[in-house]
C-alpha cells in the first residue's frame, strides 16, 4: 500500500483484473456454488434434450401399465403377461385353449363356437403389450385358431402414472415448463424491477414517492385473488402464468434496486461524473446501473426458485399449467393424492424439483459471497 | 510485579491471510515487549501490519487470518490459549479501543447498560454495585452528568464523547494493558487532543501499560515512552521516543519524520483577476417535514459566506467536521442548490441550470477526500480519466482519448500501461492521482480540493501535496483547498478561511492566521495541531 514511489509499483500490466473477474474466481472456488452450477446445468439439458430420447411420449397412454412400479428391468414382467393375454382374449370374444411363451413369441390357440374373425389379429396389435400379430394356421372350420404375436419391451425407469403415462418423461417435460417459467417470469420481474427500482431511486424526490407507493398498493393485494382474477378474464393459459408470476415477484425487485439505486446516488464517484458535467443519461448507464448488477444477479438465482415454487402452488391449486401439458407442481400434487400406494408418482419430480432449487439457492449464496464487496 | 518487567512479550510473531492470490504475509516474524504501566506506540503506514499484530495478539484475526509466534502474557502463551481462558483474559486484563467510535457501540443500548455488561460478567456485581460502578467510570472519564448520561443512547453523543464511553468500557476492569488503535483518527484536532490528555491522565492515576497504534508521529513524540517503527510487516527500528525522533538509523523512519509537508505558498500578484466569487453563499438543508411530518428541522450548513477566489490563489477553508467546509466548495461548483450570488469569471452562475452549467463544467473541477469512493469500482482508469471528454470532446476518436488518457496519467506521475486495470488494484494515493488526473485532462481553471489528503498516510500526503503544487504552477490553476489539517493547508494554501457551524470565524493570509490568530477557536485549533508540549506533563498538571 505504500507507494513511496508511486509510479514504479504499478508493474506494466495491460490488462487489469475488472470485478466481474474477481467474483468469478471467488466463484470457482466455492465448491458446493460448483457443483450446483454443473448440475443445473446437466438438469436443464436432460430436461430439453430428454423428451426427444425417451421412448414414450409424455401424453401416450398405456393402459396395460397403470401405476406400474420403476424399474430398471423391461416390461412386462413374466407374471404380467398371463393377465395381458386373458384380457386380449377377452376382448375377441372367443375361448382360448392353452398358450405358451417360446422366446419373445407368444402362441396362443383360440377356440370358438363360431367362425373366428381373422381381423381379431387387431386386437393383440392394440395392447400395448404385444406388437407383430400373425395367424400361424387355422383349422378348416375356421373355429380354431393359433395367433402369435412378440412381447413388446418396454422401459419404466421411473414408472407409470394413474393413467399408465411414462413418468420419465413426463418428469422431464415438467422441467421443461418449470425451468422455463421460472427463468422467463424471472427476468420479466427483473426486467421491469429494475427499470422500475432504478428510476424511482434514481430520480428521487416526489417521483420516488409516488412510484414506491403504487408498489405499495400493488403489495397488498391478494396474490391468490390477483391470479384467479386474470385466470377469470383471460382463460387458462400458459403466457398467463409469466405475467402473473412476473406481474407479483417484481415488486420486491424494484425495493431492492431502488434502495441500492439510493445509495449509489450519493456515492462520490457520482458525484465526481456530476462535477464533470456528465448528464442523467450517462450516470445512470455507466455508474448507477453496472454497480446495481450485482445484487440483482444474487437475487434473480433467489428469484428463480421462489417462481418454480409460486408456479407449483399455482398448478397444485389447479390454476396453473392444464393437461396433458404438467408440471413439477402438478406432478407433486397429484404424486401427493397417491403416496400410500404409489410413492414413485411424489418421489421422481420431488426429487427434481428439490434437488433445483437446492442448486439454485447454492449458487445465489455462492453469487452472494462472491460479488461482496466486504472482502476488498 | 516491580515496574519494569515485560508483561506482554510478542516474540517472532507471524500473521498470514488466505486470499484468492494465495497466502499473504501481513506480519513477518516480530518481536516486541511492553512493561508494566509504560506507553508503547507501534508507528506506521496503512498496510504495514501494525493494527494485525495486536488483532492477532488478541486472537481477534479475520476468518481467513493464522497467526503463528509466541504471544507471552505473564506467562501464557495466548496463542494457544484456549477460548474461555482468552475470554478472561481479553476485555478484562487486555482490553481496546478501536479508531471508529462511531461504531463500536450498538445504537440499540443505552451506553450504561452497555457499561454494566461487561462489570457484571467480568467481576459478578450486582445490578445495583455495576450501576454505581459505571456511574464512576463515565465521571472517570469526564463524562458530564455522568448518572443522567447513562440512559443516553450512542446517537445522542458526540463522536469525542462516544471516544470516552469506550475508554470507561475498556477500564471497566482494571485492565493491565489497554490496546488503542488509532483511538483519535476519527476525531477532530481539538478533541483529539482531549482524547489524548485524558488517556495520558488515566494512565497516571490507574498505572495500566498503553499500547498505541498509530500512523501520527506527532501523537508519538508527545504521549510514548517507547517506539516500534512498522515497515511492510517488521519491526524496522525500536527504542526510546527521544532516541528515535533524534537520532533515527533507519531511512524509513527518518522518512516518516520527514514526512510532514514543507514549504509555503506566495500569494498571487494583486493584480490577479477574480476567478470564482461567491457572495453571501447560503446552503439551508431541510431534513424531514412535508404532508403530515409537521415542520421540517432546517439546518443552515453554509451561512452567508463570501469568498473571492483569484487567479493562481489557493485558498484553505478550514474547519472541524459539520463546520459547513465541504458544503461551501459543493455550493461554489453548484453541485448544489444555494441562495447568494456565485459568479465565475464575472459571469453570473447562480441562477444558471444544469444545461448552463454543462460547458462550464469543465474549467471548474473538484477532488474528493476518499479516493477509494471516488472512482467507479467497474470503469477501467482509463475510462474513469476520460469520461470528462465523452461529455465536453465528444467528437474525440477513441484513440485521441487514449492518447490523452496517458498525457494525463503521465502528468499526475501514474505509469500510463495501468490504464486498463481497474481502481481496486490501485493504493489509496495512486488512485487520489487517478482522481487528480481525471479533474487534469479537461484543463480546468478552478479545482476544488475536498480534503485531498485526508485518508492518505503522510508521506503519500507529501507527494500529492506536492503533486497539486507542481501542477498549480504549471498550469496557473486556482485551488480551493478544503481540510481540517492544519500542516497540509499550511503547506499548500496561501490565504486562509477558517469556519465554524457555517459561519468564517477568521480569515485573512496565512502567515498572518498562523502567527497571530485573533479568534478564540482558531487559537484553540492551532493548539491543538500544533502544540508540542507532551501530553503527560498537561495531564500531570490537570490531575
Amino acid at each position: 500500500m505504500t507507494d513511496v514511489t508511486a509510479t514504479a509499483t504499478v508493474e506494466k500490466a495491460m490488462v487489469g483484473r475488472s470485478l466481474w473477474g474477481d467474483a468469478w474466481a471467488r466463484l470457482k472456488a466455492n465448491r458446493a456454488a460448483m457443483v450446483s452450477l454443473i448440475y443445473l446445468v446437466i438438469v436443464t439439458i436432460v430436461c430439453i434434450v430428454g423428451p426427444y430420447l425417451v421412448p414414450h411420449e409424455y401424453t401416450t397412454i398405456y393402459s396395460d401399465y397403470v401405476r406400474t412400479a420403476p424399474s430398471l428391468s423391461s416390461y412386462p414382467q413374466p407374471e404380467m403377461i398371463e393377465g395381458a393375454v386373458t384380457e386380449v382374449v377377452k376382448r375377441m370374444r372367443v375361448d382360448m385353449e392353452e398358450w405358451h411363451q417360446d422366446g419373445d413369441r407368444i402362441f396362443m390357440t383360440l377356440t370358438s363356437s363360431k367362425k373366428i374373425d381373422e381381423r381379431n389379429v387387431r386386437y393383440v396389435d392394440r395392447s400395448d403389450t404385444f406388437d407383430d400379430a400373425k395367424i400361424e394356421e387355422v383349422s378348416e372350420d375356421g373355429m380354431r385358431m393359433v395367433m402369435s404375436a412378440s412381447i413388446k419391451l418396454q422401459y419404466f425407469l421411473f414408472g407409470t402414472d394413474n393413467v399408465g403415462r411414462d413418468l420419465l418423461s413426463r418428469t422431464l417435460m415438467a422441467g421443461r415448463i418449470s425451468l422455463a417459467i421460472g427463468l422467463l417470469a424471472g427476468l420479466v420481474a427483473v426486467a421491469i424491477g429494475v427499470v422500475y427500482g432504478a428510476a424511482a431511486g434514481f430520480l428521487g424526490g416526489k417521483t420516488d414517492e409516488i412510484m414506491m407507493r403504487i408498489v405499495d398498493v400493488l403489495y397488498s393485494l391478494p396474490f391468490i385473488f390477483f391470479v384467479i382474477m386474470l385466470v377469470v378474464f383471460f382463460g387458462r393459459n400458459f403466457v398467463l402464468m409469466f405475467l402473473a408470476v412476473g406481474a407479483v415477484l417484481w415488486l420486491d425487485m424494484a425495493r431492492i434496486v431502488r434502495g441500492q439505486a439510493l445509495s449509489l446516488r450519493r456515492q462520490e464517484y457520482v458525484a465526481a461524473a456530476e462535477a464533470l458535467g456528465v448528464g442523467q443519461r450517462g450516470i445512470l448507464l455507466r455508474h448507477v446501473i453496472p454497480n446495481l448488477l450485482g445484487p440483482v444477479v444474487i437475487y434473480m438465482t433467489l428469484l428463480i426458485p421462489q417462481v418454480i415454487i409460486l408456479e407449483s402452488f399455482l398448478s397444485f391449486l389447479g390454476l396453473g399449467v392444464q393437461e396433458p401439458m404438467t408440471s413439477w407442481g402438478v406432478l407433486i400434487s397429484a404424486g401427493a393424492k397417491n403416496i400410500g400406494t404409489a410413492n414413485w408418482l411424489l418421489f421422481f419430480p420431488a426429487f427434481f424439483l428439490v434437488s433445483t432449487l437446492f442448486a439454485l439457492n447454492f449458487i445465489g449464496d455462492g453469487l452472494r459471497d462472491a460479488l461482496d464487496p466486504k472482502d476488498r | 510485579m516491580s515496574e519494569g518487567d515485560p508483561i506482554l512479550a510478542v516474540k517472532d510473531l507471524r500473521v498470514r491471510f488466505r486470499t484468492l492470490d494465495g497466502a499473504v504475509e501481513a506480519v513477518k516474524g516480530i518481536s516486541l515487549h511492553v512493561n508494566a504501566g509504560e506507553t508503547v506506540a507501534i508507528v506506521g503506514e496503512s498496510g504495514s501490519g501494525k493494527s494485525q499484530t495486536m488483532m492477532a495478539a488478541m486472537r481477534l484475526l479475520a476468518s481467513n487470518g493464522e497467526a503463528t509466534g509466541v504471544v507471552d502474557y505473564r506467562g501464557r502463551n495466548l496463542l494457544t490459549l484456549g477460548k474461555s481462558d482468552i475470554n478472561r483474559i481479553r476485555g478484562r486484563k487486555i482490553s481496546m479501543i478501536f479508531q471508529e467510535p462511531m461504531t463500536s457501540l450498538d445504537p440499540l443500548y443505552s451506553i450504561g447498560s452497555q457499561l454494566m455488561e461487561p462489570i457484571r460478567r467480568h467481576r459478578g456485581l450486582s445490578g445495583a454495585e455495576a450501576e454505581k460502578e459505571a456511574v464512576r467510570l463515565l465521571d472517570l472519564v469526564h463524562i458530564p452528568h455522568p448518572q443522567r448520561r447513562m440512559k443516553a443512547y450512542p446517537h445522542e453523543l458526540s463522536g469525542g464523547q462516544r471516544q470516552r464511553v469506550m475508554i470507561a468500557m475498556a477500564l471497566a476492569n482494571d485492565p493491565d494493558i489497554l490496546i488503542a488503535d488509532e483511538p483519535t483518527t476519527a476525531l477532530d484536532v481539538t478533541i483529539q487532543a482531549q482524547i489524548l490528555v485524558l488517556l495520558a491522565e488515566l494512565q497516571e492515576r490507574l498505572g495500566m501499560a498503553i499500547v498505541f497504534i498509530t500512523h501520527d508521529l506527532g501523537i508519538v513524540r508527545r504521549f510514548a515512552d517507547r517506539v516500534y517503527v512498522m515497515q511492510s510487516g517488521v519491526v524496522v527500528e525500536n527504542g526510546d521516543t527521544e532516541t528515535i525522533f533524534s537520532a533515527s538509523q533507519h531511512p524509513y523512519t527518518r522518512m516518516l519524520l520527514a514526512a510532514e509537508p514543507t514549504g509555503r505558498k506566495a500569494p498571487p500578484p494583486a493584480s490577479a483577476p477574480i476567478l470564482l466569487e461567491g457572495r453571501k453563499v447560503e446552503v439551508v438543508f431541510r431534513i424531514g417535514g412535508g404532508f403530515l411530518a409537521g415542520q421540517p428541522i432546517v439546518i443552515r450548513a453554509v451561512d452567508r459566506i463570501s469568498v473571492a477566489l483569484k487567479k493562481g490563489q489557493t485558498i484553505g477553508i478550514v474547519g472541524e467536521s459539520g463546520s459547513g467546509k465541504s458544503t461551501l466548495g459543493r455550493a461554489l461548483l453548484k453541485l448544489l442548490p444555494s441562495e447568494g450570488v456565485i459568479r465565475f469569471e464575472n459571469i453570473d452562475i447562480s441562477k444558471a441550470d444544469r444545461q448552463h452549467m454543462t460547458p462550464l463544467r469543465r474549467e471548474l473541477q473538484v477532488v474528493f477526500q476518499d479516493p477509494f469512493g471516488s472512482l467507479s469500482p467497474r470503469m477501467t482508469v482509463g475510462q474513469i480519466v476520460t469520461e470528462g471528454l465523452l461529455v465536453h470532446e465528444p467528437s474525440l476518436s477513441g484513440k485521441e482519448r487514449d492518447r490523452r488518457a496517458v498525457e494525463a496519467l503521465k502528468e499526475v506521475g501514474l505509469d500510463p500501461n495501468a490504464r486498463n486495470r481497474y481502481p481496486h488494484e490501485f493504493s489509496g494515493g495512486q488512485r487520489q492521482r487517478i482522481a487528480i488526473a481525471r479533474a487534469m485532462i479537461l484543463k480546468p481553471k478552478v479545482m476544488v480540493l475536498d480534503e485531498p489528503t485526508s485518508a492518505l498516510d503522510r508521506s503519500v500526503q507529501k507527494q500529492i501535496v506536492e503533486l497539486l503544487r507542481s501542477l498549480q504552477r504549471s498550469h496557473d490553476l486556482s485551488y480551493l483547498f478544503i481540510s481540517h489539517d492544519l500542516a497540509v493547508v499550511r503547506a499548500m494554501a496561501d490565504y486562509i478561511i477558517v469556519m465554524k457551524s457555517g459561519e468564517i470565524v477568521e480569515e485573512g493570509p496565512t502567515e498572518a492566521i498562523f502567527d497571530h490568530p485573533r479568534d478564540q477557536y482558531t487559537q484553540a485549533l492551532m493548539a491543538a495541531a500544533i502544540d508540542s508540549t507532551r501530553f503527560r506533563q498537561v495531564a500531570r498538571v490537570a490531575g
